[in-house]
């Protein structure tokens, strides 16, 4: 007989911190800052400044999140060298809150700055193509996969 | 043809508008008419309430089908357990029947010892023994903790401090295993990611501990300072990013590959031009090279603190086990807490550490013993200058005197398989022992394979001129032959 301990959450560095409570709200709230502070900067129409928002934001979270292989921490012996942030968190584990979460945002993102810019021309199709970019990305069918061999050497 | 692609973008994009439009009312939500907008709100909050509803799972390792599994099993040669015997593998390397002295027994015959690398015949020294023996009697042979659990004993810290007062440093560590030192020392300092730049001739301890270590590694030239510069000039001019990671020259003083001494003086200089740290191996040099046996440092005047960390094994020179560490107080006291051998291993036996002590004071009341080896060297080295068929590959000074073959027979396994022959003839017909080079799969050195002799200052004259004398005669017999 053997004592059934739950297994720990995560013992990945990279991305336990995104187990952490309040992790969500901070990030719609940076989200948010980032629109005040670009409203305020370029003083744009608040449309121009969503469609900023989320296009920086595709921009941003498809380098760290799709993009970059690996752990910045040299302690667990390079076992996620060949994966990307995203085929990291949770295991894994496909569909889980986290990963639901994620790929609401930019849905939503892509919902209030098409919305906001009236659905007109160069920005619905920037908006548009970032979005399914990103979610294609986060298909639970797309773990592991590499379409086109896209960053897919070592 | 861009233009081409823009205008049926556009067109898409009117077509879409208008059949969005088109049968939709003219509602307004917070001040932005809705027209046919509606339909891809509603469709993208459908597919994120479906996405919401669905229930988390982990991607299964897919089974292998029947099929696979029967190509598998196709395809499946079984290694044999237990390898053809090769003729390499039914030689059996000579046994020593005594200790390894300048003079050992082997199969009850005595025979003169040049594989040992005994440089100061300390083996078996009086001194070293009583030392030995007394530490014994105190501490028997250790607690087997790790030092920083229950594995320190007093004479740790002394032999420390006895090594850092004989190089000059202001502080050393002491590790449990000489070649463990470097599996330790280089992981320690270099990580992943960061530029180490080696000469291709390092022995295997060394080529380990940078396997170990996951950082960048550049070989360079094999004591060529051309070459190093050359990698030097291309990595920080190449690499932006260089700048801002650890940056390390790894070399060996006595290479054990070769023989050849590096050339300290035109390395410190490159290091502080290109801003380097070096990283030298001492295991061949300390009790040998400069005036008073401290090392590389000593032979080229080089002051000691130029040199960022010193690593050495203490089973040569100074006759013990174990290794050391020493550089300035910072990368010391980094290794006490960050290095997997000092941290995890059993600490060294408190009577190794105490020979190590009596080794050095040995050898600071005696430095005719170093001008004694230097001799030796010479004799042995001029007495070599001229055997048929194999060439002095070593530097003049180096306490390992390497010949290697003049015409290489252009594989590595059949040259081997020549130095060998000549070995075991040395051994049988002269009782002389000598060692040819072995290379082990792991080792990445591609230096030339070659005979090596390490002297000692044990041995005496007419060991040396018998070495040459026979050495001469089954050169010739060996290679002569092959002509």
């Amino acid at each position: 007989m053997y004592v059934r301990a739950v297994p720990p959450t995560d013992l990945n560095k990279n991305t336990e911190w995104f187990t952490y409570p309040g992790v969500w709200t901070t990030y719609i709230l940076i989200l948010f800052f980032s629109w005040l502070t670009v409203l305020s900067l370029f003083g744009c129409s608040p449309g121009m400044a969503w469609s900023i928002v989320h296009l920086s934001h595709f921009l941003v979270t498809y380098h760290f999140f799709h993009w970059k292989k690996g752990t910045p921490f040299s302690d667990d012996q390079g076992i996620y060298n060949g994966l990307t942030w995203w085929e990291q968190i949770d295991n894994g584990k496909q569909l889980t809150r986290n990963r639901k979460f994620l790929t609401v945002v930019p849905v939503v993102l892509y919902l209030i700055a098409s919305h906001t810019t009236d659905y007109q021309h160069p920005m619905l199709l920037l908006n548009t193509l970032a979005v399914f970019v990103l979610v294609v990305a986060k298909f639970p069918n797309m773990h592991k996969v590499r379409i086109f061999g896209i960053n897919g050497e070592h | 043809m861009a233009s081409a692609v823009l205008n049926l973008l556009n067109s898409i994009l009117d077509w879409l508008t208008v059949a969005l439009d088109a049968p939709s009312a003219r509602a307004v939500i917070f001040g932005v008419p809705i027209g046919g907008h509606l339909v891809v709100e509603v469709l993208l909050l459908v597919v994120i309430l479906f996405l919401l509803s669905q229930k988390s799972y982990k991607p299964p390792k897919r089974p292998l089908t029947e099929k696979e599994i029967d190509e598998l099993c196709q395809d499946w040669v079984p290694e044999p357990l237990i390898p053809s015997i090769t003729k390499e593998m039914q030689s059996e390397p000579p046994v020593l029947e005594s200790a390894a002295g300048p003079h050992t027994i082997i199969n009850g015959k005595e025979v003169v010892n040049f594989a040992s690398a005994n440089y100061l015949g300390f083996i078996g020294h009086e001194k070293l023994l009583d030392s030995c023996t007394a530490s014994l009697e105190k501490y028997g042979v250790g607690s087997c903790g790790p030092r920083g659990f229950y594995g320190t004993i007093d004479v740790h810290l002394d032999c420390e401090a006895r090594i850092a007062k004989f190089l000059g440093t202001p502080d050393s560590i002491l590790y449990s295993y000489g070649l463990s030192t470097l599996f330790s020392a280089i992981p320690c300092f270099c990580k992943k990611g960061d530029i180490v730049i080696v000469d291709e001739g390092v022995h295997w301890g060394i080529q380990n501990g940078l396997y170990l270590s996951r950082s960048t590694i550049v070989y360079f030239k094999h004591n060529d300072m051309e070459s190093l510069r050359g990698t030097l000039e291309k990595i920080t001019a190449e690499n932006k990013r260089a700048k801002k990671l650890r940056r390390y020259i790894v070399v060996e003083a006595v290479y054990q590959n070769s023989g050849q001494i590096a050339l300290l003086d035109e390395i410190i200089r490159l290091k502080e031009k290109y801003r380097f740290r070096v990283l030298l191996d001492e295991s061949n040099s300390i009790g040998v090279l400069g005036s008073s046996g401290r090392g590389l440092t000593e032979h080229y005047g080089v002051p000691v603190e130029k040199v960022d960390i010193i690593t050495a094994a203490m089973g040569h020179a100074l006759a013990t086990e174990g290794g050391f560490c020493t550089g300035s107080a910072r990368v010391v006291d980094h290794q006490r807490l960050s290095s997997s051998g000092y941290v995890f291993s059993a600490s060294l036996s408190p009577y190794l550490a105490s020979g190590a002590i009596t080794a050095i004071d040995v050898l600071e009341e005696n430095p005719n013993l170093i001008s004694k080896l230097k001799g030796n060297i010479t004799v042995l080295w001029e007495g070599l200058s001229d055997v048929q068929g194999l060439a002095i590959a070593s530097n003049q000074q180096s306490p390992i005197v390497f010949l290697k073959l003049e015409k290489s027979t252009g594989s590595l396994k059949s040259d081997m398989r020549i130095l060998q022959d000549i070995a075991d003839r040395m051994l049988k017909e002269h009782s002389v022992l000598v060692v040819a080079s072995k290379r082990s799969t792991l080792d990445k050195c591609r230096l030339p394979v070659g005979i090596s002799l390490f002297v000692s200052a044990a041995h005496s004259e007419s060991d040396l001129l018998k070495a040459c004398e026979s050495l001469k005669r089954v050169a010739s017999a060996v290679l002569g032959k092959c002509k």
